[in-house]
């Protein structure tokens, strides 16, 4: 008898068991994913590794938010698929001062919600993200520019604290926001319902799954030719092309080389390849033994050969580089040649340095961050071990590495991925190179007048003349060395027509079908 | 035995804040945020200006002391990245978190109890063998790869299932299989060791010599009995895949709690990483709470009230 009691007792506990799993089966939306592309003939679905942070576009800075935030809001210039910068809600700039620029606006523009585009909401704009209680991380963008003016309704003026070269670059990451609809609703609201003047307009947000827009019917370029468009956070690369093969994702960026080959063989994608900014180098901790010692930097410099790794690692998706910095940058140096690869000669240098028996050292590399970055500092190290540089390799977490890296305490040998978000010289080398530098663990007072040349000169042909000797004196004081740029590989589904830029941003309104 | 919930209660508030206080002098080891939250050439002072706008230029005493005054005020702080505040981002994860989580523990007993009972029942013979090494196989393929392997064949294959996204049954059909293959290898195995040591005793024996029938003593008598270690492994299970499943929802892009937790360590955004911690961990010790209190409806001779007189 009791054995039967207890029998029911569990029966039902298992019952509400299955009712309640059935019930949280049963939360939520219902709506059915489609499979397939026949079915979304005018929806494109763009898959990137992150979802967006924000749809603020003030509160963010990273490229999967930034891509976002430009299909929905406009900047006031815009660089186009060469990297030249064009009108956008300004129509035209001029300098009328060493640090002041005047702007005039587009009179044909209004916000998602009706309210107009003018100078106040430039204004507006400028002065949200400079207000530390935004606590926007696009201020970074703006600390040069102390104010901003307006001058007539569809006309501002913005003032710098010094000569600013990259000023109208500056201009390209400005998102113009609504100041009505922020003031009455509030910023996080907004931060959930954006609101912009943009090709699409914000229709929903599941965060880490997707968000939704759709096409800006008076669109001030015309109506983009995508009606619909999905972005999907999809963190898994293998995931991203498995949707690209069953045809529920257009688009991907960033293919690692070995996963070009299964994507090649899909009849319904169609891979495009472009250079880019993001590259490889090896840099020195001058501040610690041996970093600090010129023959040592020089005998790594001979020692490395990035030819192995372009080909072997990479699939030939790279190009080796001359000097620490891409060549898509308008003004990077075309003439400085890198020192050879040349092992004897390696030797030499490290016998010079104080080491005619070799060397032990500790060599820090990022892990994740940029493809096979791992992988290529362990080639490197082989290389370097070969001339008698024994190379202890510490594989470093990204925020781990930039924090060892500003403390001054990283490895006195360290490779190093880096980007160019400018496509300018300027902020790359002084980042890298310059005293102070946010990335710099290298210090030359003749390379930081180089630099303070290049920064503050407003004549396109000198800056780039500066700056081949500025990388001349980086490749002879082996202060740093180029490997290669990485070639960003993209896959679209075979129906779209779409081409990949240099800064690896998708500016979804250049989508069209085919 | 109200009391004794009480007592379990503020035992648990005790573990949370414990819980809650190594993560938050642990992450501060761990590197700036500032590092990663801002782009890479930005200057040092701008870096220095946007930490003093966080509060992370304080000595780290004040900012426990401000952590815990808004922990009281159920103020767990404002997203770094996400501009929005953390509680909130941690709540909009756990839906998704429970579906993917109940789906797969309904696999996995589905699957597991059945086969640990019938490997137990038939120790020793080919089933038995079948069922242990499938469980084996189960337990040893990573999530990753079966994940994978699931999309390769559903979706990129037969295009039956959609690889990737959140929002109906369909797209649940995979990570819950991919969750609950494993688990199922788990349970199956408890299952079947636990029957194992049921099937000897004396009551079972005595059972069977009643006269009753095969099915009545196996499921009635001893799967009863042998069901408190099942539900122990059970409550484990269920309270780690309410802290997320990092790996499936990586694979299957599912918006997680173990996606969210993932990205705010890796962007040091402490505030979303010391609410995961919180909400997280205040299930699991709830779930084990909720176990222990099973084991006396299962098990009548474990009192709650007669284990404190004693």
């Amino acid at each position: 008898m009791y054995l039967h009691g207890f029998s029911t007792r569990v029966s039902r506990a298992v019952m509400m068991s299955v009712v309640v799993v059935l019930m949280s089966l049963l939360l939520g939306p219902m709506s059915y994913v489609v499979v397939g592309a026949p079915a979304r003939a005018n929806e494109v679905v763009i898959a990137q590794g992150a979802d967006a942070t924000t749809l603020d576009p003030q509160k963010q800075s990273d490229t999967d938010t930034g891509n976002v935030c430009m299909s929905i809001f406009d900047t006031m210039l815009l660089r186009d698929k060469n990297m030249e910068i064009q009108p956008a809600l300004a129509t035209d700039y001029k300098r009328i001062s060493a640090t002041e620029w005047e702007l005039n606006l587009r009179r044909d523009v209004t916000f998602h919600n009706g309210e107009p585009f003018n100078a106040d909401a430039v204004k507006f704009t400028f002065d949200r993200v400079k207000d530390p209680a935004t606590k926007a991380l696009a201020a970074s963008y703006f600390s040069t520019i102390s104010e901003c003016t307006v001058v007539g309704p569809y006309t501002v003026r913005f003032t710098t604290n010094a000569p600013d070269p990259i000023f109208l670059a500056r201009m390209t990451n400005m998102f113009i926001v609504p100041p009505k609809y922020i003031k009455e609703k509030g910023d996080d609201y907004f931060s959930r319902n954006p609101v912009g003047t943009g090709p699409f307009r914000f229709v929903q947000w599941i965060r880490d799954d997707r968000v939704v827009v759709e096409a800006n019917e008076n669109y001030f370029r015309g109506k983009p030719a995508v009606s619909r468009l999905v972005w999907k956070a999809v963190p898994e690369m293998a995931t991203r092309i498995a949707g690209l093969q069953s045809g529920e994702i257009d688009l991907v960026q960033s293919i690692p080389a070995d996963q070009v080959g299964v994507l090649k063989a899909s009849r319904d994608v169609t891979l495009l390849t472009t250079p880019s900014a993001q590259l490889q180098m090896v840099n020195f901790n001058i501040s610690v033994a041996p970093g600090d010692n010129k023959n040592f930097r020089l005998a790594v410099a001979h020692a490395i050969d990035p030819r192995p790794i372009v080909a072997g690692l990479l699939d030939g998706y790279a190009a080796v580089i001359d000097a620490p910095i891409s060549n898509v940058i308008p003004n990077a140096p075309t003439t400085v040649k890198r020192l050879a690869y040349d092992p004897v000669k390696a030797k030499e240098y490290l016998a010079k340095a104080g080491y005619p028996s070799g060397i032990s050292i500790d060599m820090v590399c990022q892990n994740g961050k940029y493809p096979m970055d791992k992988e290529i500092a362990q080639v490197i190290a082989q290389q370097l071990a070969q001339v008698g540089i024994k190379v202890n390799l510490k594989p470093t977490e990204y925020g781990q590495f930039q924090t060892i890296l500003k403390n001054k305490t990283i490895s006195p040998v360290y490779v190093s991925g880096g980007n160019n978000v400018w496509f300018d010289t300027d902020p790359q080398i002084t980042a890298f190179y310059g005293t102070g530098g946010a990335l710099s663990t290298y210090s030359n007072p003749a390379l930081d007048e180089l630099i303070e040349k290049g920064r503050t000169s407003m004549d396109a042909k000198e800056r780039v003349s500066t700056y081949e000797k500025t990388y001349a004196l980086v490749r002879d004081e082996a202060a740093g060395i180029g490997l290669f740029q990485y070639t960003v590989v993209s896959a679209t589904s075979s129906r779209l027509n779409w081409s990949a830029r240099p800064d690896a941003r998708i500016w979804a309104y250049d989508i069209s079908f085919k | 035995m109200f009391k004794y919930v009480i007592r379990r209660l503020l035992y648990a508030m005790l573990t949370v804040l414990g819980v809650v206080t190594i993560v938050f002098i642990l992450q501060r080891t761990t590197g700036d945020p500032i590092a990663v939250l801002l782009p890479a050439d930005v200057p040092l002072e701008e870096q220095a200006r946007f930490r003093a706008i966080l509060g992370l230029d304080q000595p780290l005493h004040i900012q426990y002391v401000k952590f815990l005054m808004g922990m009281v005020r159920g103020d767990l702080g404002y997203s770094y990245r996400q501009g929005a505040p953390a509680l909130t981002l941690v709540l909009e994860r756990v839906p998704p978190t429970l579906k993917l989580a109940a789906a797969g523990m309904a696999i996995a007993i589905a699957i597991g109890l059945p086969a640990g009972v019938l490997a137990a029942v038939n120790r020793g013979t080919a089933l038995d063998r079948l069922v242990m090494s499938s469980a084996l196989v189960g337990q040893a393929m990573p999530v990753y790869w079966t994940g994978i392997l699931l999309i390769l064949l559903l979706s990129v294959r037969l295009r039956w299932l959609p690889a990737i996204g959140y929002g109906g049954v369909k797209s649940l059909i995979m990570p819950a299989l991919a969750v609950g293959s494993y688990s199922a290898a788990r349970i199956a195995r408890m299952t079947r060791s636990s029957m194992l040591d049921v099937l000897r005793m004396d009551y079972v024996r005595t059972a069977r010599s009643k006269g009753l029938n095969n099915r009545s003593v196996v499921v009635g008598h001893a799967l009863r009995n042998a069901l408190i270690p099942i539900v122990t492994v059970l409550g484990m299970e269920f309270g780690s895949l309410m802290g997320g499943s990092v790996i499936v929802e990586t694979v299957f892009a599912w918006p997680g709690v173990g996606r969210l937790a993932v990205n705010a360590i890796m962007g040091r955004d402490y505030p979303v990483v010391q609410a995961v911690v919180i909400v997280v961990s205040a299930i699991f010790v709830l779930i084990n709470l909720g176990v222990d209190l099973t084991y006396g409806l299962l098990d009548p001779r474990i009192s709650i009230a007669n284990s404190r007189k004693r």
